[in-house]
């Protein structure tokens, strides 16, 4: 159905126009043929035609001016094809006008010769002769019949009634007459006719009945039938006594046999031959009418068409540039409707081919782009979650890509240095100068693979790096890409887990001869004692002291590393780290080893989940540390807890600052060793042990100098998240009759 | 039975163009039927005058009708008919003549005047009016008499179309017809 009312569609709209013009021209052409003929075949729908034609021509010129306003628009636009229209419509009209105009005016010249040609002045005056011939043998014959009448009607004088009827027949028949009749005041008295049946006469008008009247004899000829003749005579019956009504004789005569044939074709042919010369400027108007209107509609069709035509013959070139345009503008899914099976049909089905192709490869290519994005997100996460700093390098040592890890390793906003030479990227961190050197000096080596190892000295701390490049070639030049480690925690661990094995074994090795060599100086000393001379029995006295003294030296150092190396099982219980503290520093607000402190404590708090007993040992280890540090002066302490995020948790950081000199410098990245003291006092283990302890709950222990001077010591523990979320939340009665 | 008496009460013209102008009508009526006498005054225009004296006949139409006149519809048609009356001149004979192409009567006459008479009083045959109309019915009778352009030679049509000189018509009149 869809298909059916798109053909009539297209018949509406594009057939029957064209084709109703067409039979208009048609009709207009035939009018113009039968311009001649007296009664055309199309006389009814004469001016219906014409009217029909001024429509159509009016219909056409809309048409055509709204078809240029089109073009004029799409030219000012610059829609495809529109100029190759403008010039194809041009070429069109330039064939088709000419030709039309010249056959116009051949024809109008033509048919106006034609016409004149009809007439001749020897036919006109012939005719004109032989009707004055024609008319003068009629007045003959008229003359003849009058004479003829005027003895009938003397005749008729005394006939009445009866009489008169018979009298009428034998006239009749004397006289040839096909008819006579008597009237008298409108009313007929006798009828005599050649016409069997026929009972009533040929009435004569009333002016020929008073002229008979008043002349006594009235006679002339008329026209009968197609071009035929007879004459009508009346004539007044002589009375046969003064004042009697008048009585009228008519008589109707043939004319001469023979003649009446000849003066009706004479008739007709004179008539004709007037009329075509009455009618010769409305035939020429007529011509030059019709023919004008036949080469209107004729040029305006023939416009029309050219512009449909030019439209047909562009329409593709002008959906073709479109679609290139849309190709260039990377839209490959431009199809064009297949315009035929001519050149132009094969243009398009090879450019929808190309598009299709293009397309393919574009869609190709776009899968690949997307996999390698893909690849390269993928890439990027991984790097981005490397705990090793990755960079690369172009040949002149320009940065062009680095992970995260690297801005955290070697504390730099790549971000911001992509693009940069190395060099100048970091600046005046001189600290990290070796690492720039090795790697702009293993790049100009042009080395494959490379492995080397660098400390950084960084501020207050020293960094051990593990670096390893290749050699990175693109097709555009050869750089480098680097992977640096920081093994700093890595050393500190190696470290940690030799001296805790050296820690095993002193407490294994060493703790069971002690005993022995303790007990054997006493039983010496009780033994010999005051048994022997004074100067022996003082060296006596004194070496079995310092035997004792040393050995119970010894073991103090044995159980610390007894305790360092101790792996114990924690019992762990959610506590607030701040009320730990302060039980442990209550230990110490008396006595001689006095001390003084100011607290900052976190408000509220959140609580840690803590071995007590453990962390109680990290305290005490801590206080007694810089107690050892400050030697003869009172300490003072400043506390402080404070919470922050890492790796998106939160830790509590537990910070102690003193009021002694602070760390050396020397050995600030591995005073969490055993022995990296400069204190006279001590095991050398203790702050060894509180990074074990940090570590046992999974926290860290660091140190740092302060600005204002004395040394600083950060624990940060892990908090579980719920209870930040519980400090966050509004109290609730229970928590406040807790609390309470 | 009951008489039916059609009386004429009133008479117009719708359009009176050119010189063509009916003047009277009269209606006798008689059981065996009727005859609608009408009157009407014209002159021919000096190009029509001319084209007739160059063999050029003029035909003249006549139309008559009965109609039903009814509220809110079409006017129903009761009745109707149409003549023609070609009016020539012979110039062998010097005398007018006035055909009646459908029954081929024909008059002839001495002068165009009285040819022009003869068309403008006319006595047109009605059907017995008891026989197209019922008793009660408001019922008209239309008339028209007009020079027919369309029966000229072709190539005088278009100029007679669009000339006032060619335009005889009397439009159409009405006269009401009523029954007693």
């Amino acid at each position: 159905m869809r298909g059916l009312g798109r053909h009539l569609k297209r018949f509406l709209q594009k057939i029957l126009p064209i084709v109703s013009v067409l039979v208009l021209l048609f009709a207009a052409l035939y009018l113009a043929g039968s311009t001649t003929t007296s009664i055309g075949e199309l006389g009814d729908i004469y001016l219906l035609i014409f009217v029909a034609t001024g429509l159509a021509l009016l219909v056409l010129a809309m048409a055509i001016i709204n078809r240029i306003f089109k073009l004029v628009r799409q030219l000012r636009t610059g829609a495809a094809g529109s100029k190759l229209t403008m010039r194809l419509v041009l070429v069109f009209v330039a064939l088709a006008v000419p030709p039309a105009i010249i056959v116009y005016w051949f024809s109008v010249d033509f048919l106006s010769r034609s016409v004149d040609s009809w007439f001749d002045v020897d036919v006109e005056t012939a005719l004109e002769d032989a009707e004055i011939i024609s008319q003068s043998f009629l007045e003959v014959q008229e003359q003849t019949r009058r004479n003829q009448i005027e003895r009938q009607a003397r005749r008729l004088m005394n006939s009445d009634g009866r009489n008169l009827i018979s009298e009428l027949t034998d006239l009749v028949q004397e006289s040839g007459a096909l008819e006579m009749a008597v009237f008298q005041r409108g009313r007929i008295l006798a009828t005599s006719s050649t016409e069997l049946g026929r009972m009533r006469p040929d009435l004569p008008d009333e002016l020929d009945l008073r002229q008979a009247r008043n002349f006594g004899v009235h006679v002339h000829a008329e026209p009968v039938g197609d071009g035929g003749l007879q004459i009508r005579a009346l004539a007044e019956i002589p009375q046969q006594s003064l004042g009697a009504e008048p009585r009228i004789l008519q008589a109707i005569f043939p004319v001469t046999p023979g003649f009446d044939e000849r003066a009706a074709n004479v008739q007709r042919q004179l008539a004709r031959y007037t009329q075509l010369a009455y009618l010769r400027d409305q035939l020429k108007r007529s011509f030059v009418l019709i023919l004008s209107l036949v080469l209107l509609l004729s040029v305006l069709l023939a416009v029309l068409l050219a512009f449909d035509t030019a439209r047909r013959l562009v329409m593709p070139i002008g959906r073709l540039s479109a679609a290139t345009r849309a190709v260039a503008a990377g839209d490959y899914r431009s199809h064009i409707d297949d315009a035929g099976d001519d050149e132009l049909g094969f243009l398009v089905r090879s450019f929808n081919a190309m598009t299709d192709e293009i397309a393919s490869a574009s869609h190709a290519a776009e899968q690949s782009r997307q996999e390698a994005e893909q690849r390269r997100d993928y890439l990027e996460a991984v790097l981005g979650r490397l705990s090793s700093a990755v960079l690369s390098l172009d040949a002149e040592g320009r940065l062009l890509t680095a992970n995260a890890a690297t801005d955290r390793i070697l504390g730099l906003r790549t971000a911001e240095l992509i693009g940069a030479r190395l060099a100048k990227a970091v600046g005046n961190r001189e600290d990290l100068t070796v690492l720039v050197n090795l790697i702009e000096a293993k790049g100009q080596a042009g080395e494959r693979e490379w492995r080397d190892e660098l400390t950084l000295e960084t501020g207050d701390r020293q960094q051990v790096l593990v670096c390893r490049g290749a050699q990175l070639t693109t097709a555009s030049n050869v750089g480098q890409v680097v992977v640096i480690d920081d093994v700093t925690d890595l050393v500190q661990a190696q470290r940690a887990a030799a001296w805790g094995e050296v820690a095993r074994r002193l407490a294994h090795e060493v703790r069971n001869p002690l005993t022995p060599i303790q007990l054997a100086a006493e039983r010496i000393r009780h033994k010999y004692l005051g048994r022997l001379e004074a100067e022996d029995d003082r060296v006596l006295d004194k070496t079995t002291r310092t035997i004792v003294a040393q050995v119970e030296a010894l073991k103090t150092m044995v159980n610390a590393f007894s305790e360092y190396a101790r792996a114990p099982t924690l019992q762990l219980e959610k506590v607030k780290l701040s009320d730990l503290v302060e039980d442990v520093l209550e230990l110490y607000r008396h006595g001689a080893g006095a001390l003084s402190y100011q607290a900052d404590w976190m408000d509220p708090e959140p609580r840690v989940l803590v071995d007590c007993g453990r962390i109680r040992q990290l305290l005490h280890n801590l206080i007694k540390n810089a107690q050892e540090a400050l030697e003869d002066k009172d300490l003072s302490l400043n506390l402080d807890t404070h919470l922050y995020w890492r790796d998106e948790r939160p830790w509590l950081v537990f910070s102690l600052r003193d009021n002694g000199p602070g760390v050396p410098r020397q050995i600030i990245d591995k005073l969490f060793e055993p022995y990296a003291t400069t204190k006279t006092r001590g095991t050398g283990i203790g702050l060894a042990i509180v990074k074990k302890i940090a570590e046992e709950h999974g926290g860290a222990v660091r140190a740092r100098n302060a600005e204002s001077g004395g040394a600083v010591i950060e624990v940060e523990l892990p908090v579980e998240p719920r209870e930040i979320a519980a400090l966050e939340a509004p109290p609730t009665v229970g928590a406040d009759e807790k609390s309470a | 039975m009951k008489h039916l008496w059609p009386i004429v009460l009133l008479l117009f013209s719708g359009v009176q163009a050119g010189e063509l102008a009916i003047q009277d009508t009269e209606l006798e009526s008689s059981a065996e039927g009727s005859v609608f006498r009408v009157s009407s005054r014209f002159e021919l225009t000096e190009p029509v005058q001319s084209a007739l004296e160059n063999a050029i006949p003029v035909t003249f139409l006549w139309q008559l009708r009965i109609e039903d006149k009814r509220e809110f519809l079409p006017d129903e048609a009761l009745w109707s008919a149409d003549g023609r009356l070609q009016l020539s001149y012979r110039s062998l004979s010097r005398r007018y003549t006035v055909v009646d192409p459908d029954s081929g009567e024909e008059r002839t006459f001495s002068s165009l005047m009285r040819a022009l008479a003869y068309l403008q009083d006319l006595d047109l045959p009605l059907p017995p009016l008891t026989t197209v109309i019922d008793s009660g019915q408001d019922v008209r009778l239309r008339y028209r008499f007009r020079l027919d352009i369309g029966a000229l030679p072709p190539p005088l049509r278009l100029p007679a179309y669009l000339s006032d000189d060619w335009r005889l018509d009397s439009g159409w009149v009405e006269a009401r017809l009523e029954t007693e």
